[in-house]
Formats: C-alpha cells, sequence, structure tokens
C-alpha cells in the first residue's frame, strides 16, 4: 500500500465570520498527480494554501508525517523546502531574469559556486522544455505558457518532493496546455514528483490526473479517480462533464 | 552525508542533495580519487548529480540513480551561454547617455503636453471636471494640516532668529518686514513647491506607473479615450488651482508665526504688526510669490506623469521611477524658482 504523502483531516478555514472551508478530508498518495476540482470561489485555492501554511486553519494536515498545525518553525521550514510552488500568475520577481528567477532557492539554500547553480538552472530549464535563450530574458519579455514554465522551473529547483500548482494550463493556447500536462506528467514519472494541482481544465483531469477531489459548497464532494468522479450525482459536475465543454469526454467514458 | 575512502573509490551515503555539494567539493578538492560509488545513497537530487556529471570522475551507481542521471544527461548542455559583462567605462557612458535620453524623452513629452494641450482648449468638454476635484481634494485640500504646520514654523524660526539681532539694534518693529517679505516673495511658494513635489508627483507616478504595468493604459488607449484626457490634464489643472490657493495660506500661516513670535520676544503688539505690515509689503511682494505658482504647479504635475510613463513593467522600477520623481522635481522646483529671482530683478518687481 502507498503510503499518504499529504493527509487532510476536519479542515477548517474561515475569515472572520465567514466559513471558507468547513471539514475537509483529503489524501494524497506518495507519487500520484492529484487534481483538485471545484467551481469558481469554492475554496480549491484556499485549500491549497492551507496545506501551503500561508493560510490559518484549524484541524490536521499532515504531510509526511508531519502535523502542519502543531509542528515547530524548524520542521515547517523542512517541509517548505520540499514543496514546489507555482502560483496562477507564475509571479515570477519581474526585476530578475529568467536564470536569477531560477537560482534563487538554490542561493537561499545552499552555499554552491556560481557555476554549478549555472548549470542546474540550465538543466531545470530544459528539463521543463525552455530555450536556452531565455535565461537572459525578464518574465515581461516571454509570453504567457513561457512565464508558467520559467515559474515550473523555479518550482522544480530544490527537487521537491510535492509540487503545487495552481491552474498550471489557464491562459495557455491548448497545444501549449498539452505541452504543459505532458511535461507534468513527465516529471512526475521520471523523478517520483508528487504533484498537487488546481484545475478546471477537463483535458489535464482526464488526461494526466490519477486521483481527484471535488470541493463544493465548503466541504469535498468526492474523491476518487477521475472515472469515480465523473459518476458522481451532482449537478454543478454533470454540467461540467456533459456539458458543451465536456462534451467530448462522453468518448473517453465509453473507452 | 558520510564518506567512506578506498585507495581511488570514494563511497557516498546519506543524503546526497545541493545542500552537500560544497561538503563534497572541499573535499574534492583535496584528495585524490577517480571513482564515486554513489549506489549506498538514500537520497540523491539533480543538483548533486549535475556536480557530479561536471567533475568527468566515474560513476558507479545503482539502476534507480542511473535512470536519474540519464534524465539529467539528456537535458544537459555543454555550450556555455555567454553573461554580459560591463566595464567601468562602460557604465559610466551608458549612465550618462540614459541620463540624455531621459531629458529628451521629458521634452519629447512636455511636446505631447502641449499640443494635446491646445486640443483640449478647443474642445473643453474633454477636461474631467470630476477627476479634477477629487484630485484637488487629495493632493490641494489634504494637504492643508501639514502645510499650515510647516510654513507657521517657518514663520516663527525667521521671527525667532531675527529677533536676537534686531533686539541688539532696538529695531523690534522690522521683525514684520523680516518676516512677511522672506514669506511672502520666497519661503511660502517654495514650501508648497517642495511639500508638493514630494506628496502630489510621487502619488502621480506610482498611480501612472501601476497603471502601466497592469496594461490599464493600453486599456484606456482600446477604448479610444486619450489616455492624457483622463491622467495628465486633469492633475495638471488641478495643480494649477491647488498650488495658488496653498500658497495664500502658507503665506497667512507664516506670518501668523511671525506675528506670535514677534509679540512673545520682541512685544510687538498686534495692532503694530499689521500697521508695520502696511508698509513692510505692497501687492508686488504677494505677486513675486504667487507669480511662480503656475510653473511650480506644471512642473510638479508634468514631472510626476512623466515619470509614471516612463516606468518600466517590472516592480524594481516603480521605486526607479518614484525616486526620480521626487528628486526631479524638487529639482525642477528650486531651479525655476533661482531663474524667477533674476528675471523679478530685472522687471524690477
Amino acid at each position: 500500500m502507498v503510503r499518504n504523502i499529504i493527509k487532510v483531516r476536519n479542515l477548517k478555514v474561515s475569515y472572520g465570520d465567514r466559513t471558507v472551508l468547513d471539514s475537509v478530508n483529503i489524501s494524497v498518495k506518495d507519487g500520484e498527480i492529484y487534481t483538485i476540482l471545484g467551481k469558481s470561489g469554492s475554496g480549491k485555492t484556499t485549500l491549497m494554501r492551507s496545506i501551503l501554511m500561508l493560510e490559518k486553519s484549524t484541524g490536521i494536515i499532515e504531510v509526511m508525517g508531519v502535523d502542519l498545525n502543531k509542528a515547530n518553525n524548524d520542521d515547517k521550514d523542512l517541509i517548505k523546502k520540499s514543496y514546489g510552488v507555482m502560483f496562477q500568475a507564475a509571479s515570477l520577481f519581474t526585476s530578475l531574469t529568467v536564470g536569477e528567477n531560477v537560482a534563487v532557492p538554490l542561493k537561499e539554500g545552499a552555499n554552491i559556486d556560481n557555476n554549478i547553480i549555472f548549470d542546474i538552472v540550465r538543466f531545470k530549464l530544459s528539463l521543463v522544455g525552455l530555450d536556452e535563450n531565455v535565461f537572459n530574458l525578464y518574465p515581461y519579455e516571454l509570453s504567457g505558457g513561457m512565464r508558467k514554465k520559467a515559474a515550473l522551473a523555479r518550482a522544480l529547483v530544490l527537487d521537491p518532493k510535492i509540487i503545487f500548482l495552481d491552474e498550471p494550463t489557464s491562459g495557455l493556447d491548448p497545444v501549449s496546455a498539452d505541452d504543459f500536462d505532458k511535461t507534468i506528467s513527465e516529471l512526475n514519472k521520471l523523478l517520483g514528483i508528487t504533484v498537487v494541482m488546481i484545475t478546471h481544465d477537463l483535458d489535464s483531469f482526464f488526461g494526466i490526473s490519477n486521483r481527484a477531489c471535488v470541493i463544493r459548497d465548503k466541504k469535498v464532494l468526492a474523491e476518487g479517480t477521475p472515472y469515480d468522479i465523473m459518476h458522481q450525482d451532482d449537478k454543478w459536475l454533470k454540467n461540467l462533464f456533459f456539458g458543451n465543454r465536456g462534451r467530448k469526454f462522453t468518448q473517453w467514458n465509453q473507452r | 552525508m558520510r564518506l567512506e575512502s578506498k585507495g581511488k573509490k570514494v563511497r557516498l551515503f546519506g543524503n546526497l542533495t545541493y545542500k552537500v555539494i560544497k561538503e563534497f567539493d572541499r573535499y574534492a578538492k583535496k584528495e585524490t580519487f577517480n571513482e564515486i560509488d554513489l549506489s549506498g545513497a538514500e537520497l540523491l537530487d539533480t543538483s548533486f548529480i549535475i556536480y557530479l556529471l561536471k567533475t568527468n570522475k566515474k560513476l558507479a551507481v545503482s539502476e534507480k540513480q542511473k535512470q536519474l542521471i540519464d534524465i539529467v544527461k539528456k537535458n544537459l548542455k555543454d555550450r556555455p551561454i555567454k553573461i554580459k559583462k560591463t566595464g567601468f567605462f562602460y557604465d559610466i557612458g551608458f549612465l550618462t547617455i540614459s541620463k540624455l535620453k531621459h531629458l529628451y524623452h521629458f521634452l519629447v513629452f512636455l511636446g505631447e503636453v502641449f499640443i494635446k494641450g491646445l486640443d483640449l482648449i478647443l474642445k473643453p468638454k474633454r477636461l474631467r471636471f470630476k477627476m479634477i476635484a477629487k484630485d484637488i481634494e487629495l493632493m490641494g485640500f489634504n494637504a492643508i494640516p501639514i502645510l499650515a504646520t510647516i510654513s507657521f514654523l517657518i514663520g516663527a524660526v525667521i521671527a525667532y532668529h531675527g529677533a536676537i539681532r534686531l533686539k541688539q539694534f532696538g529695531a523690534n518693529i522690522f521683525v514684520v518686514d523680516l518676516v512677511s517679505v522672506s514669506v511672502l516673495r520666497e519661503l511660502g511658494p517654495l514650501i508648497v513647491a517642495i511639500l508638493l513635489a514630494g506628496r502630489s508627483s510621487s502619488s502621480y507616478t506610482t498611480q501612472i506607473g501601476i497603471m502601466k504595468i497592469t496594461e490599464e493604459i493600453d486599456v484606456i488607449k482600446t477604448m479610444g479615450i486619450e489616455p492624457f484626457d483622463v491622467l495628465v490634464f486633469p492633475k495638471i489643472v488641478s495643480m494649477l488651482i491647488s498650488v495658488p490657493l496653498l500658497i495664500i495660506l502658507a503665506d497667512i500661516s507664516g506670518v501668523l508665526g511671525g506675528i506670535i513670535v514677534a509679540k512673545l520676544s520682541l512685544g510687538v503688539t498686534l495692532r503694530d504688526f499689521i500697521l508695520r505690515l502696511h508698509h513692510a509689503i505692497d501687492i508686488k511682494t504677494f505677486l513675486a510669490g504667487i507669480l511662480k505658482a503656475p510653473a511650480f504647479a506644471f512642473l510638479i504635475a508634468t514631472i510626476g506623469s512623466f515619470e509614471g510613463f516612463m516606468t518600466q513593467k517590472n516592480v524594481e522600477s516603480i521605486g526607479e521611477s518614484v525616486t526620480d520623481s521626487v528628486v526631479n522635481s524638487i529639482f525642477a522646483v528650486i531651479i525655476a524658482d533661482a531663474i524667477f529671482s533674476i528675471l523679478f530683478r530685472w522687471l524690477g518687481i
């Protein structure tokens, strides 16, 4: 049996009086691609942010056996070092070049010679499928897809155990999105990285994710394989999968 | 990380990650060996592999590690890319040229303001009165408390310093001339200008700079609205209205400071002060101050907006623009003040 790398139990997050998430339970297994689905504003990003320790929450969030709500700062730092995060807007440091952006975690984390850092950065850029020429470019000189890839390279630079991706394919054309999915799936297979991603993109959902959960009305509506999720009896899910945009996946269902 | 050395072979154990590169590098530089055995390692990350591949040593690895190393090898390129390095003289030249370019862009901007301004005068309906009113409130009205305080204190301080000397000659009453002439002609307008150069031009620059980064200015353009109509002219008009009014306030408040100090430390009564004031100043003194207002207002508003438009699409650039905006507008205001002084002397005002 594969162990749970992330285990969330009875998670509750509220902003003042407003509860955003209530008694959420999810389990992410080691080495899988796990998708968080849900309507806009359903609390998907909040769930991810709680696991990333950016949000105050109550309940149990266990990552690699450490309960984040009880852990001391040293343990939390260790967990943070094993995370790689890519936010929705890519959020590259605009005043640094792409190369410098990717090198930031390395320079912060350890005392390494510049030419080795240089090689590591170039390797990561190549790994996510970026051309070397972007090394000296600034983020605003890149297209949206390249910016996302650069952010992915930055998330990968310390060889994280888990990478979190917030809508990795949003704003990309279908070809780039496919390309991006392929990259994620390859990294998952090659390096054994666990991937947790938020997406609305049904191609990513059916194409690469192993398991998923659906957040609905502050709670987890369902958790399981894409096939399980698809056959849930829920109006929003039905609209998602069998509405205009989802139609083509009914074929997938029949396969 | 643990090390075991056997002749020309080194065995590594434990976590081999980016954290121990330096440690191992130190060892590698000291000792001679030609084979590294990684099969005992618990953890091996790509950063460490890259380092090992660069050392050109023979590697003994497990099957799983070999897969990872193959991935790294596949993506690792030998051809180095060049990083631009510049020399001292290049930097000086570059800086000079960029400053000159900056000035050139400012002149272009002034030209644009002039031409679009003429256009606006022909169609005054395009002027956004609501925006002007809002800006006057933010930049003029809200500056009243701080401005009144500063000019009051300046007036008081001048009177106080003058008082010590004037007492020695028994010329107590001339404190009126001292305070009123210096505040009305010079200090009042200058305090207003410097305060607004810090307060308003920085705010204008930030507003326009961030709008440029978030592409809001492009949105305005695509809507068929002239960006200058919304972003520049309301600011210029608002400053043209606020600055003279604030100068009057600074004048009054500065003289008030003088009145109080004159009473307290020189015994000049309010009645004497006012009577003397009629002899000390006339309308020319007041005009010499207030005539500078339009120039100051124009400089503050245009430099503030201009630096905003010069902002590049990165966060650091905002900081640079705001610094430029405040420094340049204060500099410009003081230069303008000097020119006015010479001009007024020629004209005999």
